[in-house]
């Protein structure tokens, strides 16, 4: 949730900027929840891909047998998507309050 | 066009309470070429702010195109200074990812008609401003005059017919801010665009047919 509250406070002046050239609050909200989908989505596929990557490894190192479970996957990428989108409707709803001219002057 | 009367604007700043606008009334006909011209701290700013609907009066009337615009909701608002009203900067506030084009475009993401404007009208208004041949640069690789002259361009993507402009060339070293008085001149005559200019400066403010001279909050007759 910090990184988007960072990313929300960086970006106060590009608000404003929107913001005075015709965009509304529902268009800031929007713009900001689905850059955070997006970058939840590409934090999931990340995240499989260096598992799998991982537990080849592992497993060949250890002579283990290498099974992939679907189950765990979906649970892994749900549970950090939902963490995402959560966090990411948060720092988005403060931005779409700001009024444009204190967006506009911060720095 | 604009007709402001008695707008009065004051802020609590702890327990105090500050009036920053003290009653202003303005009139500006289509097709004029103004200047509000005032030391810092007279209230220039606040009123540019009223009149773009960036922010609103403690009280007083607003009429913008007829229409009192005081009481409009905050999603209308959005869509008359979309449609409306074209706002130049002093420091240009052109996004830094976007190229030259794209921020000219900016503006037409808020439309719902947005398919009526086609990427040849963005890049007429860059011919416009002499800035074709940058189309595809990004802001940090243009000079401040350039970015000023994109940002014009962004201000005229929606064809609107009020452009208000805060200290435009108050970054620029005196010729390259002469050049986009020029450019507002051009405008206004050749196009009948409105344009309202914000300026400190009595140079710029002597290049415009009519100066409103603010002082204190109030403008001097």
């Amino acid at each position: 949730m910090n990184v988007m509250l960072v990313s929300v406070s960086e970006r106060r002046r590009e608000i404003g900027i929107r913001r005075a050239l015709g965009a509304k609050r529902g268009d800031i909200r929007g713009q900001f929840l689905i850059e955070s989908i997006i970058l939840s989505l590409i934090g999931g596929v990340l995240g499989i891909l260096f598992g799998v990557g991982a537990s080849v490894i592992i497993s060949h190192f250890a002579k283990w047998q290498f099974a992939l479970s679907s189950g765990a996957i979906l649970l892994g990428v749900g549970v950090s998507n939902a963490v995402g989108i959560f966090f990411g409707y948060y720092p988005a709803r403060q931005a779409s309050l700001l009024d444009p001219i204190v967006a506009l002057k911060s720095d | 066009m604009l007709r402001l009367s008695e707008i009065k604007k004051s802020y609590h700043i702890g327990p105090t309470e500050v009036d920053v606008l003290k009653g202003v009334s303005l009139n500006v006909d289509k097709g004029e070429l103004i200047s509000i011209m005032g030391p810092s701290g007279c209230g220039k700013s606040t009123l540019m702010n009223i009149i773009g609907l960036l922010d609103r009066p403690t009280s007083g009337s607003f009429e913008l195109n007829d229409a009192e615009v005081l009481y409009t909701n905050d999603d209308a608002l959005s869509d008359i200074r979309n449609r409306n009203i074209g706002f130049v900067f002093q420091q240009y506030f052109l996004l830094s990812k976007l190229s030259a084009l794209e921020n000219v475009e900016l503006p037409l993401m808020y439309r719902d008609d947005a398919a009526k404007f086609t990427r040849e009208h963005s890049m007429e208004l860059l011919r416009r401003v002499g800035m074709a041949d940058r189309a595809g640069h990004r802001p940090s690789e243009l000079s401040g005059g350039q970015q000023q002259r994109v940002a014009i361009a962004r201000a005229l993507v929606c064809n609107p017919a009020l452009i208000l402009a805060d200290e435009p060339t108050g970054a620029l070293d005196t010729n390259v801010g002469g050049e986009i008085m020029e450019l507002f001149k051009e405008l206004n005559a050749e196009e009948g665009i409105t344009v309202v200019i914000i300026t400190h400066d009595p140079g710029i403010a002597r290049q415009c047919q009519r100066v409103a001279v603010m002082r204190n909050g109030v403008i001097v007759p």
